[in-house]
């Protein structure tokens, strides 16, 4: 990929004046499941669903809550137990005032695997939560049995090829906009966010964003600023597990940029490349939110990637 | 699980692409089916049914697996 394509793939996360379309039937949000149980785990807020031995551990993006992954949890719950996040700030949780947050998340998590007796989960994150699954997927990849990122890198794309000092200040830029927010005008940035990046389903548009305008804009802003000054590449090589990264691909939306599903691809290859057992597989068409874009397909690839990567240790 | 997907396809020369289409799904989903790793969801498998006009259960072998 091309300076110019890069700065193409730059502009996804800094345009927002693109209309949605869609061909597909009007979807509806799953409604939420019933969890087995609810409990906080340090800054964390916890709910399990399901049954199963092998666990499955959710994370969402940023700004966002359990309900991205609804249709994930009723799919998979029948199987699998399944640990679904919220981070502080979001959906309504309680913000926290520890920082780093992402080491913050980490202790947290670690300490949750071990009161829960949690051994060798899958998780699964999307978008921030994808970033985090790869975060401790480089710090303890034998306490995990495998990574799923769904549109969730490394490093923020927009800014893979600027210095480290160039994303300290769009970061801060980026958060002092965003935790200045009120909540009409969260909300109001939610749903361009949604109807621009997030979904091509046009009927998910306004609920999603008024659930993401649920989350605390400051404590969004902070978890932003941290997202966008991380870069996990340089470490890589330590996560010795499988990693599945899910890249949503949609060509009205592409095409606008001038780049093809294989040039996509190939950036998306070229960001994980230090990770040894890393794949990345397409879902096309599909934008930010390719669990709910695409359930069949993601489901489809989940469960294909669950297979591929049920070891020995698992008890049957 | 097993299907009559590709077969089904195959009798209107439609590519996985077009199936994809009319269906509003990623290709991903009936390369997934046609597979046979895995199950569709509810919906979906009606919405098959549907484009083929046949009958879920016309299509779809729940007791037979690959």
């Amino acid at each position: 990929m091309n300076r110019s394509q890069q700065l193409r793939v730059a502009a996804l996360g800094l345009t927002l004046a693109f209309a949605g379309t869609s061909r597909a039937p009007a979807a509806a949000l799953p409604p939420a499941p019933v969890p087995a149980a609810s409990f906080d785990a340090g800054s964390l807020h916890v709910d399990r669903y399901g049954s199963g031995p092998q666990s499955l551990v959710l994370i969402p993006g940023l700004g966002s809550g359990a309900w991205a992954w609804y249709g994930t949890i009723a799919h998979f719950s029948p199987t699998y137990t399944i640990y679904s996040i919220t981070l502080p700030g979001f959906d309504g949780r309680p913000a926290t005032s520890k920082r780093p947050l992402f080491s913050t998340f980490a202790a947290d998590f670690w300490r949750m695997l071990a009161s829960e007796r949690i051994a060798s989960p899958v998780v699964v994150g999307h978008s921030l939560g994808g970033t985090l699954a790869l975060l401790l997927a480089e710090q303890h990849p034998e306490r995990l049995r495998a990574i799923v990122a769904v549109d969730g890198l490394p490093i923020f794309p927009p800014l893979a090829s600027k210095t480290p000092q160039e994303r300290a200040t769009l970061a801060q830029q980026a958060a002092a906009q965003y935790g200045s927010l009120d909540s009409a005008k969260a909300l109001a940035y939610e749903m361009n966010f949604m109807r621009t990046i997030g979904t091509r389903e046009k009927s998910l548009v306004e609920p999603t964003a008024v659930l993401e305008a649920r989350s605390d804009p400051k404590a969004v802003a902070a978890w932003l600023q941290e997202d966008l000054t991380t870069d996990l590449r340089p470490s890589l090589s330590k996560i010795t597990i499988p990693v599945l990264e899910i890249m949503p691909y949609d060509p009205d939306f592409y095409a606008s940029l001038g780049l093809t599903e294989a040039q996509t691809l190939a950036f998306y290859r070229s960001m994980l490349s230090g990770a040894s057992a890393a794949k990345v597989e397409p879902i096309a068409p599909a934008r930010h939110f390719a669990m709910l874009d695409q359930p069949d397909a993601f489901y489809a690839l989940l469960t294909q990637f669950l297979a591929e990567t049920a070891g020995a240790a698992k008890v049957l | 699980m097993k299907n009559r997907l590709k077969v089904l396809r195959a009798e209107r020369d439609w590519s996985q692409a077009e199936l994809a289409d009319r269906l509003g799904v990623a290709r991903q989903t009936i390369v997934a089916l046609e597979a046979g790793k895995y199950a569709p969801s509810l919906p979906l498998a009606f919405k098959i049914g549907k484009v083929f006009s046949q009958s879920v259960e016309d299509i779809f072998d729940a007791d037979a697996t690959d």
